[in-house]
């Protein structure tokens, strides 16, 4: 099952403000079951067993973990736990939105709404070029790890500048080499035309998509009134 | 031919590309979160890493529009943290990037501008982001409470956050890492970037 | 069709690339013309000054007057010029938008605002004709590089522009990839379009190419007709600089005379190559010598970048041993003593200037040093420049000279070959004899046959475990 680009981007909106409005776990382990059951019912690869694990192992470090252990541990873990697994219903819905959307879906999705090119193309782009990013770090890693790039340097300050450069120019180098020709792909294939593109992979939002902002609401209105219901 | 002072197709790809980088930036340095005294160096270590894209955006898209394209992605990214700090968060940066267009204007070769515009730009690290923690504190400190921080670290978080004039101190170290983001930005440049020939 | 008019055009900049100078030329409708001669002669220029590249995407200084169709190129905008040529690049990794195919073939008519049905239509026909129907609805990141060539070209029919403009397509494929190509390319001239061809590797255009000029310097030098062009001599072609003008298909030549004897410095026993629990190989065995050249041939996908990942140590095997000198060696000690020219070179150069690099992170190396060692590489001349300024074959070259700086005892090459004319490609082959001489192990991966006729003593074939 999969839904609209909108929905996913809403979904995300709104289980950020649950996240933030609810402090209740139970309430928590209901939208994040929620949210994996989406993740498996969008077929394949969506749904991920080591992050839902993380999720688990960070609920049980707070709840059962954390008040066993002496207090010094509770202040430094403490922020770092509950951060986390406070990002994590965002995290789940960008691994929604991100496995489930092609670049092209999300581009018309843009255009229909009446967004100019000037922003869905950057947009597409950065998406596009995410995979492309990864690959380009884990080269240089590897090229990196060939090399002792810091022999010979003793200041400690100096290694890590001598790294940071070695780690960045190539990235940079390289991300802006392909940013010239994915240019020239692409204005060789009409980007620049201004009349209204036609998009081939918009689809409406349907009744699955109202059902699930329906009921994404509910809870967000569910989660506003446990906090502040009282003070109205 | 002319340059052209317009963006262009490319311009939007070249943009695209950097403002993914720019957001990247954002989520590494949200390290910092790991604990309650570093959360406020959050801004800072961010404000470095773009303070060196914001060099770079500069010299490979000396055009009007290059920094609010740069500033879409991490636009997108505030917007789907929340509701209420996600439409703050967006519309503040696109209003400060705004804000360095028009310090830039079309002196696009002068470091001294970039480094100006790159300094108001980064204010949305310091002065947005911190708002919610310096001028609600208690809501804030009431909240992470809520959300099971543990007691003695929030009491920590109060007091520091009471003690205002702490954010003018937010304010300029943010300011000072974006200004030596900048300054590195400037030597890949030189010792770099243009020498290979790319910009 | 096409008609250049006494037309120059230069960069601005000093020695990135040189531009050319008066050229007349006209290009019939249904033609096919091939460009070729040593890298930086001018005929990517020539390309871009058609797709209109140049001058509307790279500044520079142009004098005459480039048309199709009676059209001139410098007039229309560059979305106007899109329906009447369009392009395949070189890098398949960089020239693509969208995540998935369907959307990627279609996208130059989805800009123009073509209707939904049209390209319907249009996609299923290519489709049919190319013969990539298994790839439609596929994502783009799960294709390999021939097969993002092959939805590249077919982006480039679908568009229904009547030029279509090739600028190196070939550089990074197999030889079955280009085998596609080539069926591809033959469809194109069925259906009528005019197609213009920048390329090094030549064999496989034997029989396409109606025209072919050679370039030297930003000139035209010499025209040939197709059939006189590929029944040149072997002393001509190479006297111009050519790769091989006949394609072959497996390894004919004799090994080496020069056999290798002694104690192996490197065998591999037993190895199981993957990642995870996937098994790519199994059972790989070998043994290579000092001063001696291994090639490992065999097709994309048969695990020959994982084999050199696993030798160099970046990964664990998932069985067997690895020993040097009769020793077994761990992933750390093989990282210190392998050198590795990777396939993508750009990633491992790191500092400002060629002679900076050779020198950083190995202490021993002082700049003397630093500029001998380019000088036996064939790169004093460029000691100052930034090494990602330079060509492809110059970066390999310098890699090299970085692995023999850092004193590695054996060498691994990835694909060294790919994208190189000839001259380059001689010129690697130098620095590699002469480090083998030195008595350093060199193991080359690489599907061009001509290259590794040309260097290796001996061969390994990997074949696809299936």
């Amino acid at each position: 099952m999969k839904l609209d680009v909108r929905t996913y981007i809403i979904l995300t909106v709104l289980s950020a403000t649950c996240a933030s409005l609810n402090t209740d776990i139970r309430v928590e382990t209901g939208i994040m079951l929620s949210l994996f059951l989406l993740q498996l019912l969008s077929g394949r690869g969506v749904f991920m067993p080591k992050l839902a694990l993380t999720y688990v192992i960070f609920v049980l470090t707070e709840y059962v973990l954390l008040p066993v252990l002496p207090e010094a541990a509770d202040m430094i873990l403490s922020m770092f736990v509950v951060n986390v697994r406070n990002f994590f219903p965002v995290l789940v819905c960008i691994v929604l939105l991100y496995k489930n959307t092609r670049v092209s879906e999300m581009s018309a999705s843009l255009t229909q709404m009446g967004i100019s090119r000037k922003v869905t193309v950057p947009v597409a782009v950065a998406i596009r070029y995410i995979p492309t990013l990864k690959e380009e770090w884990e080269h240089i890693r590897d090229a990196m790890r060939m090399r002792s790039i810091t022999a010979g340097i003793t200041n400690p300050f100096k290694r890590i500048a001598c790294k940071f450069e070695c780690y960045l120019v190539p990235l940079f180098v390289s991300s802006l080499k392909s940013s010239d020709e994915l240019a020239a792909a692409a204005v060789s294939r009409g980007i620049e035309n201004p009349a209204k593109p036609s998009c081939r992979n918009y689809r409406p939002m349907g009744m699955r998509d109202y059902v699930t902002i329906v009921l994404a609401l509910a809870v967000t209105v569910m989660c506003f009134l446990q906090r502040y219901g009282r003070q109205i | 031919m002319e340059p052209n002072t317009k963006m262009q197709g490319k311009d939007y790809i070249t943009c695209g590309i950097l403002s993914l980088m720019n957001m990247v930036g954002m989520i590494l340095s949200s390290v910092m979160n790991i604990s309650g005294y570093t959360t406020i160096l959050y801004g800072a270590a961010a404000s470095f890493f773009v303070g060196i894209l914001f060099v770079i955006v500069c010299c490979k898209v000396p055009k009007f529009g290059a920094i609010l394209v740069f500033t879409i992605v991490p636009c997108i990214y505030f917007f789907t943290s929340g509701l209420i700090e996600g439409i703050t968060g967006a519309v503040g940066a696109l209003l400060l990037a705004f804000a360095a267009e028009l310090i830039l204007k079309n002196k696009r070769d002068s470091m001294k501008r970039i480094t100006a515009a790159a300094i108001v730009y980064t204010l949305y690290m310091s002065v947005i982001g911190s708002a919610e923690s310096f001028l609600f504190t208690d809501y804030y400190c009431d909240a992470a409470l809520a959300h099971g921080i543990n007691e003695t670290v929030v009491s920590q978080m109060r007091d520091m956050y009471s003690v205002k004039p702490l954010w003018l101190v937010v304010i300029v170290s943010t300011a000072l890492l974006t200004f030596a983001g900048t300054y590195v930005g400037k030597l890949i440049m030189r010792k770099h970037l243009k020498k290979a020939g790319i910009i | 069709m096409i008609k250049f008019i006494d037309y120059s055009f230069s960069y601005g900049t000093e020695d990135t690339e040189s531009g050319v100078q008066n050229i007349d030329l006209s290009i019939r409708r249904g033609e096919c013309v091939l460009f070729c001669g040593a890298s930086g002669c001018g005929k990517s220029t020539i390309l871009k000054s058609i797709n209109g590249l140049i001058p509307h995407l790279v500044p520079g200084q142009s004098k005459g007057s480039v048309s199709i169709d009676n059209r001139s190129v410098k007039d229309i905008p560059m979305y106007e010029i899109a329906k009447l040529t369009a392009s395949v690049f070189q890098n398949p990794k960089s020239q693509f938008f969208n995540t998935d195919v369907e959307s990627e073939i279609v996208y130059s008519l989805e800009n123009r605002g073509v209707s939904v049905q049209e390209m319907d239509k249009r996609l299923d026909d290519a489709a049919k004709r190319f013969r990539i129907e298994h790839l439609l609805g596929k994502s783009m990141f799960e294709l390999s590089g021939g097969e993002k060539q092959q939805t590249a070209f077919a982006g480039a029919f679908v568009s229904g522009a009547p030029v279509i403009v090739l600028d190196e397509p070939t550089a990074n494929l197999d030889i079955s990839a280009i085998d596609n190509i080539r069926t591809i390319l033959l469809e194109m001239k069925k259906a009528g379009k005019t197609i213009v061809i920048a390329e090094h590797r030549l064999a496989w255009l034997h029989g396409i190419a109606d025209t072919v000029h050679y370039m030297e310097c930003g000139k035209i030098t010499e025209s040939f007709s197709g059939e006189v062009f590929f029944s040149m001599d072997e002393d001509t072609r190479k006297t111009l600089g050519l790769r091989e003008l006949s394609r072959r298909d497996g390894v004919t030549a004799e090994p080496s005379a020069k056999t290798c004897s002694g104690e192996p410095v490197l065998e591999a026993d037993n190895l199981a190559l993957g990642y995870k629990k996937s098994i790519i190989q199994s059972d790989v065995k070998f043994s290579l010598y000092k001063g001696e050249i291994l090639g490992i041939v065999g097709i994309n996908g048969a695990g020959k970048t994982t084999l050199l990942r696993t030798l160099s140590g970046l990964i664990r095997p998932l069985e067997g041993k690895i020993s040097l000198n009769g020793k077994p060696a761990g992933e750390q000690e093989r990282r210190k003593r392998f050198g590795m020219v990777m396939q993508d070179v750009n990633y491992q150069l790191f500092s400002d200037s060629c002679e900076n690099e050779c020198c950083l992170g190995n202490p021993g190396t002082d700049n003397e040093m630093a500029k001998k060692l380019l000088g036996e590489v064939g790169l004093a001349d460029v000691s100052e420049r930034h090494p990602q300024s330079l060509s492809g074959g110059q970066k390999q070259r310098l890699a090299l000279a970085v692995s023999k700086a850092s004193s590695k005892e054996i060498l691994l090459l990835d694909e060294p070959t790919s994208g190189l004319d000839y001259a380059s490609m001689v010129s690697v082959h130098k620095v590699l004899r002469g480090l083998a001489d030195e008595g350093k192990g060199i193991i080359v991966v690489t599907h061009d046959m001509e290259f590794a006729e040309m260097v290796c003593n001996r061969f390994i074939c990997l074949c696809r475990a299936d």
